[in-house]
C-alpha cells in the first residue's frame, strides 16, 4: 500500500513537470528570456522618495517618467513588449534603498534599475547592485563626479553631476561680482561633498575671492538663528546646497530679516511648486535647469504635456516631471536600438549607441563605451514673477565659460 | 553675543509651537494616563481639512476655529473608540502608547492618500513683521506665542476655578471616589482629549502658516515638544509650557552661537543634564498627581 502511494506521488510530480514544460513550450511569452524580459514584458525598477521631505521631488519625477512609459505602452510597447516600471518608496533613506534594491533584483528580477532617486541612497545600493549582482543602473536622479570618471561598467547617467553644478554656481556668483561667497549646505555627506566644489568655481574667477561653508542640520525647521547669523556676516552672495523645503524656510527667514543678496542653488530646486511655496522670498533666485522650460513650444514638450494631462491630470507641467519624461524617452530610445535578444549587455550597447541623440527636452545626449554620463550642459535660470526664466545660453559643467 | 536678547526673543517665539503641543500632551496624560503620540498628526489632519475649507472660501480666522473643533472631535473619537476600550490593565500606559503611535502612522498615511505628499502654501492669519531687539519677527509667530501664553492661563483657570475643571482633577486623583460622588469620568476624558487635540491644532495651524502645510508638519516640533514636557515635568501643565519655550530658546541659542548642524545635540545634552539632577522635570511632581 505504501509502495503504491509512493508510485502515485511520483506519477503526479512527473505529470506536473510535463505540464510545466508543455506550458512553457506552448506559450513562449511566459518564459523569461533574460532577467526581467519576456515576449510580452520588460520589467525595470527604481527607488524614489514618495514620502518624507524629498517627496516634493520624488512625486513629480515618478509622474513624468511613468507618463512616458504609459504612453509607449498604450502605443504597443517596444517591439511588442510592455514596460513594467516597479517603483519602491525609499523615503530618502539609504537603508530602505538597499532593501529596495535587493527586492527589485531578487524578487522582481528586473532587467535594470532606471531613474532611481538619491545620491547617498543609491550609493548604499551600489555594492549589492553594481558589484555583486552586476545589474545595470541607468539615469539616476543623482550623481557625483566619481560615478563617471572613470566610467563604471554598469552605471549610466543623464543628471549633470552635482559637483559640476556647484562649480558652475560658484563661477556664476563670482562672475556677477561676489567676492565673499557663503555656501549654506545640509550637514550630510552628499551635500558637503557638493558644497566644497563651489570653492574652485569661485576661485576660477579670482584667487582672492573668499568662500565660507556653513553647515546646517538637514530638514531644519527653524532657520531663525541661522538667518540672523548670516545677516550679521553679510556675504556678497549665498549659494544654497540644501533640499527644497530647507531653501524655502531659510529664504523666508532671510527675507524676514530684510537680508537680500544674489542667491544661487542647484537643479533639484527648479520646480514651479518651489516658487508657489517660497513666494516673494525666493524672487530672483538663480539656479540650473536640466531641461528646456515646460513652457517651450516644441513637439517634444507638447507630447509631454499631453501625456501628463492624460495619465496624471493632477500634476501641473513642471521641470522635475519634464526631466523624468525625458529620461524615460532616452531610455526607450536605447531599448529600441537593441540589436538581437534583449539582455543587460545588449541594452547597455543600445544606450551607448545614442551618440548624439536629441530628445527635444534635454541638451543633446551622447554616450560612448567609455563615456557613461550622457549630458554635461545645463541652462542657467532665474525666478522672475511666477516662473523660472532662462539666463543666457546653456553652459557646460566640464568647462569654464 | 551682542544679539543675545534678539536670539532669546526669536527662541521664545519659535518655542510657542512646542509649548502648545506640550500643553496638549500633558492635559491628555494627566486626565487619562495616555501619552498621545498621535497628537501632532491629529492636529495636522485637522489643518489639512481646514485648508480645503479655506480654499473653498472660508475666512482664515474661522479656519483656525474649525481646525480646533475638528481636532477636538477627532480627539474625542480616538478616546472613545481606541483608548477607552483598553480598560485599565497593568500595562495600560504602554498599550495606549503603542495604539497612539499606530494611529499617528495611519493618519499620516491617510493624509498622503487624501492630499498627496507635496507641501502646500498656507495663508497666515496676520501678515507683516515687527522689529524687536534689532531683528524682525513675523506677527504670525508673535500671535502663536501670545495664544500659547493665553491658552496656558485659560487652562490653568479652567482646572482651578470652574466646577468641571475641579471635577476633572477629582477624577484624575481618584476615579472611583469621583464616580461615587456622581462625576462622569467618561465625560472628563472626552473633554481632556478635546482640549489637548484642539490645542495641538492651534500649533499645527501656525506652523503651516510659517512654512508650508505638509504631512510631516509636526514631526520635528513634536519631538521638541516631548523634550519640553520632560524638561518641565510630565505632570505639570505650566512646566510643559515653560519647557516648550525653553527648548525654543536653547535651540536658537545653540543654532546661533554653537553650531547650526549640532543644535539638537546641544539642546538634548542640556536636557539630559537637567533630568539627571531632577528626574521628574523642573516643575514635575516626584509623586504622580495627575490633575
Amino acid at each position: 500500500m505504501q509502495m503504491f502511494a509512493h508510485t502515485r506521488r511520483k506519477l503526479i510530480v512527473g505529470a506536473m513537470a510535463a505540464c510545466g514544460a508543455l506550458t512553457l513550450g506552448s506559450f513562449p511569452s511566459m518564459a523569461q528570456q533574460s532577467p526581467g524580459v519576456t515576449d510580452k514584458e520588460i520589467k525595470i525598477g527604481a527607488w524614489i522618495p514618495l514620502t518624507g521631505p524629498i517627496a516634493v521631488v520624488g512625486v513629480p519625477q515618478k509622474a513624468g517618467f511613468e507618463a512616458y512609459i504609459n504612453m509607449i505602452n498604450d502605443r504597443g510597447g517596444v517591439s511588442g513588449r510592455k514596460i513594467n516600471w516597479i517603483v519602491e518608496d525609499n523615503a530618502y533613506n539609504p537603508q530602505r534603498t538597499a532593501t529596495a534594491a535587493r527586492k527589485l533584483v531578487t524578487r522582481d528580477e528586473v532587467l535594470a534599475i532606471v531613474h532611481a532617486n538619491g545620491t547617498a541612497q543609491s550609493l548604499a545600493a551600489f555594492p549589492y547592485l553594481l558589484e555583486e549582482s552586476k545589474v545595470p543602473f541607468f539615469f539616476a536622479y543623482a550623481g557625483l563626479k566619481d560615478w563617471w570618471y572613470p566610467a563604471r561598467p554598469d552605471l549610466y547617467g543623464l543628471f549633470v553631476n552635482l559637483e559640476n553644478q556647484a562649480r558652475l554656481l560658484g563661477r556664476w556668483a563670482a562672475k556677477e561680482g561676489a567676492k565673499n561667497v557663503m555656501v549654506v549646505h545640509s550637514a550630510l555627506m552628499q551635500f558637503e561633498v557638493v558644497a566644497k566644489e563651489v570653492i574652485p568655481g569661485v576661485k576660477s574667477v579670482s584667487q582672492s575671492n573668499n568662500v565660507e561653508l556653513y553647515a546646517a542640520k538637514f530638514d531644519t525647521q527653524d532657520y531663525g538663528p541661522i538667518a540672523i547669523d548670516i545677516a550679521k556676516k553679510k556675504p556678497d552672495a549665498l549659494i544654497f546646497i540644501l533640499a527644497q523645503p530647507d531653501i524655502v524656510r531659510l529664504s523666508k527667514e532671510l527675507a524676514q530679516q530684510s537680508f537680500k543678496v544674489p542667491s544661487y542653488t542647484y537643479a533639484p530646486t527648479v520646480a514651479n511648486s518651489f516658487i508657489e511655496l517660497g513666494g516673494p522670498a525666493v524672487q530672483g533666485l538663480r539656479s540650473m535647469s536640466l531641461t528646456v522650460p515646460p513652457e517651450t513650444d516644441n513637439p517634444a514638450v507638447k507630447e509631454y504635456k499631453d501625456a501628463l494631462a492624460k495619465y496624471f491630470p493632477n500634476e501641473k507641467p513642471d521641470y522635475i516631471s519634464l526631466f523624468g519624461f525625458a529620461n524615460a524617452k532616452v531610455f526607450v530610445e536605447g531599448l529600441r536600438r537593441v540589436k538581437g535578444p534583449l539582455t543587460r549587455e545588449s541594452l547597455k550597447a543600445g544606450i551607448e549607441s545614442l551618440a548624439p541623440y536629441d530628445s527635444g527636452i534635454l541638451a543633446p545626449v551622447s554616450f560612448a563605451r567609455d563615456k557613461h554620463l550622457g549630458m554635461t550642459a545645463t541652462q542657467r535660470v532665474q525666478i522672475s514673477g511666477n516662473r523660472w526664466v532662462a539666463v543666457g545660453t546653456p553652459v557646460d559643467g566640464d568647462k569654464d565659460w | 553675543m551682542g544679539d543675545l536678547p534678539a536670539v532669546i526673543v526669536s527662541g521664545i517665539v519659535s518655542g510657542s509651537a512646542y509649548a502648545l503641543l506640550a500643553l496638549g500632551i500633558v492635559i491628555i496624560f494627566r486626565s487619562t494616563d495616555t501619552v498621545n503620540f498621535a497628537i501632532g498628526d491629529i492636529g495636522t489632519l485637522a489643518v489639512f481639512m481646514t485648508a480645503t475649507m479655506i480654499a473653498a472660501g472660508l475666512p482664515i480666522w474661522l479656519g483656525l476655529i474649525a481646525a480646533i473643533v475638528i481636532a477636538g472631535l477627532l480627539g474625542i473619537i480616538t478616546e472613545r473608540t481606541l483608548i477607552r476600550p483598553l480598560g485599565h490593565s497593568r500595562n495600560y500606559v504602554f498599550i495606549a502608547l503603542v495604539v497612539t503611535i499606530g494611529l499617528g502612522l495611519l493618519i499620516h498615511a491617510g493624509i498622503f492618500v487624501g492630499w498627496g505628499t507635496r507641501p502646500q502654501a498656507f495663508p497666515v492669519l496676520i501678515e507683516g513683521t515687527v522689529k524687536m531687539f534689532g531683528i524682525a519677527l513675523t506677527w504670525n509667530k508673535i500671535l502663536a506665542a501670545g495664544i500659547a501664553a493665553v491658552a496656558m492661563i485659560a487652562i490653568a483657570w479652567f482646572f482651578k476655578k470652574t466646577p468641571f475643571g475641579i471635577a476633572m482633577r477629582a477624577t484624575a486623583d481618584d476615579p472611583v471616589a469621583a464616580r461615587m460622588v456622581g462625576i462622569d469620568s467618561g465625560r472628563v476624558a472626552a473633554i481632556a482629549w478635546f482640549l489637548g487635540c484642539g490645542i495641538a491644532a492651534i500649533a499645527s495651524f501656525f506652523l503651516a502658516a510659517d512654512t508650508s502645510l505638509n504631512p510631516n508638519l509636526t514631526l520635528s516640533p513634536l519631538f521638541r515638544a516631548f523634550a519640553g514636557v520632560f524638561l518641565g515635568g510630565l505632570t505639570s501643565m505650566a512646566g510643559a509650557v515653560i519647557g516648550g519655550f525653553t527648548i525654543g530658546v536653547l535651540d536658537n541659542v545653540a543654532g546661533r552661537y554653537i553650531s547650526a548642524s549640532y543644535r539638537d545635540t546641544m539642546v538634548f545634552a542640556i536636557i539630559v543634564l537637567v533630568l539627571f539632577i531632577r528626574p521628574a522635570g523642573v516643575l514635575g511632581a516626584g509623586r504622580k498627581e495627575r490633575v
